[in-house]
């Protein structure tokens, strides 16, 4: 199957969409980081993309990654405050900061034209954001708002499942 | 171990280095020669100018795949312009110097890279055409693909095909590329002269005068639009 065009992200991004039923199991991966992957449905209940959660085993990372076709699209990352990335050159033109501290989205229409010129794979441009505490819910939040999904309340319990909580006292993380 | 013991095992060597106009600085980037990539900072009267030197440049002319092409994929990743074999980008203030800096570096790597893998998707299509003009003239199972051959030192000689009929077609494609260039050199000189024998190196585009002359000490240097005829000829 062909890659997805940039219209068709914008068009799929516009459109409405709802989460597909709860939150499946989270699943650790290699002893470390927990992930799960939760479906994102269309106005006519097909699914074409999924929002990737992923946390260290330490608990102090969340952060959600929006697959639209097997391609990445979005992703928003909770990190702590006392953490500063520098930013892509070309955020740059983009009126971004050159440094980020903190939560941050790697946002869609940003990478437009960096996806068409480059294709799927990277989102080099980060943008903060105001989120102050590290749980999952704030970056669903966040990537809900961005990405126009639609969360009804009893999907709001996102968080890692409570021997993730257990592991990371067990090892001193 | 510490942080601070480990900065100084990881930047033993000087990294930044006034020179004429600015400073040059190594990156922990690498071109594919395993060499760092250098990237030279001149204060501007607003901010900072980063370029590479000609870095990526010059490692795609040791390969002989030098031209403004090399340079599109990495200006379009990193945001950052090319002109005259040279990488450069602006940086407004003392904030962005360093995303610039990342940049310039990581684009004249991928730039260099770029060129690499032309010269390599050259010398395939090259070896892929040498089978075709062979296998139109020669039954296929008198062509070797990636034969050995003993030179006189002893030592096992890759080559490209050798061809055997009455005697031995010993053929290696060549291009404008050191490696390549030395490998052909070594190869042939050391299988010797042997009238059941003859060596071939192939070549397509153009090769510098000096490098034709050291090839031509040891095999035919035939270009692969005669090569035909050498085939024709020799059987």
């Amino acid at each position: 199957m062909a890659d997805p065009t940039v219209e068709e992200v914008d068009a799929f991004i516009e459109g409405y969409k709802t989460l597909d039923g709860f939150l499946p199991d989270w699943e650790q991966s290699f002893g470390w980081d927990w992930n799960t992957r939760w479906g994102i449905l269309d106005l006519h209940g097909r699914q074409q993309a999924e929002l990737v959660f992923t946390i260290n085993a330490a608990l102090t990372h969340p952060s959600i990654c929006a697959i639209y076709r097997k391609k990445l699209i979005y992703r928003v990352d909770i990190v702590p405050m006392t953490e500063m990335k520098p930013n892509d050159y070309g955020a740059l033109a983009l009126g971004l900061p050159a440094y980020v501290t903190g939560p941050h989205t790697h946002p869609w229409p940003e990478h437009r034209e960096f996806v068409r010129l480059n294709g799927f794979g990277e989102l080099p441009f980060r943008k903060a954001v105001d989120i102050v505490d590290v749980q999952f819910i704030r970056a669903l939040e966040v990537a809900s708002a961005d990405l126009n999904i639609h969360v009804e309340p009893r999907q709001r319990e996102c968080e890692p499942p409570r021997q993730a909580a257990l592991f990371a006292d067990r090892l001193g993380l | 171990m510490n942080c601070a013991e480990l900065d100084s095992l990881l930047t033993r060597t000087p990294r930044c280095v006034e020179v004429e106009g600015g400073v040059r600085y190594a990156t922990q980037c690498l071109y594919p020669s395993s060499d760092p990539v250098h990237i030279f900072i001149a204060q501007r009267h607003s901010g900072y100018r980063v370029t590479d030197g000609g870095g990526a440049w010059r490692n795609a002319q040791q390969i002989g795949r030098a031209s403004e092409g090399i340079f599109d994929a990495a200006c379009k990743r990193y945001s950052v312009k090319a002109g005259g074999g040279i990488i450069v980008a602006d940086a407004p203030d003392g904030d962005w110097l360093y995303p610039a800096a990342l940049a310039v570096a990581n684009a004249s790597a991928m730039a260099a890279r770029a060129a690499l893998e032309a010269s390599e998707r050259a010398e395939k299509s090259l070896n892929r055409a040498i089978y075709e003009t062979l296998s139109r003239h020669i039954p296929k199972h008198q062509i070797a693909r990636n034969y050995e051959f003993r030179g006189r030192s002893g030592h096992m000689w890759p080559l490209d095909f050798a061809v055997m009929r009455k005697g031995t077609m010993l053929i290696k494609s060549v291009s404008q590329n050191g490696n390549s260039i030395n490998s052909n050199y070594a190869t042939f000189g050391d299988i010797g002269d042997n009238p059941e024998l003859s060596k071939i190196s192939i070549f397509d585009g153009e090769l510098k005068q000096d490098s034709a002359a050291l090839i031509r000490q040891v095999a035919a240097l035939v270009p692969i639009g005669a090569l035909e005829f050498t085939v024709l000829n020799g059987l």
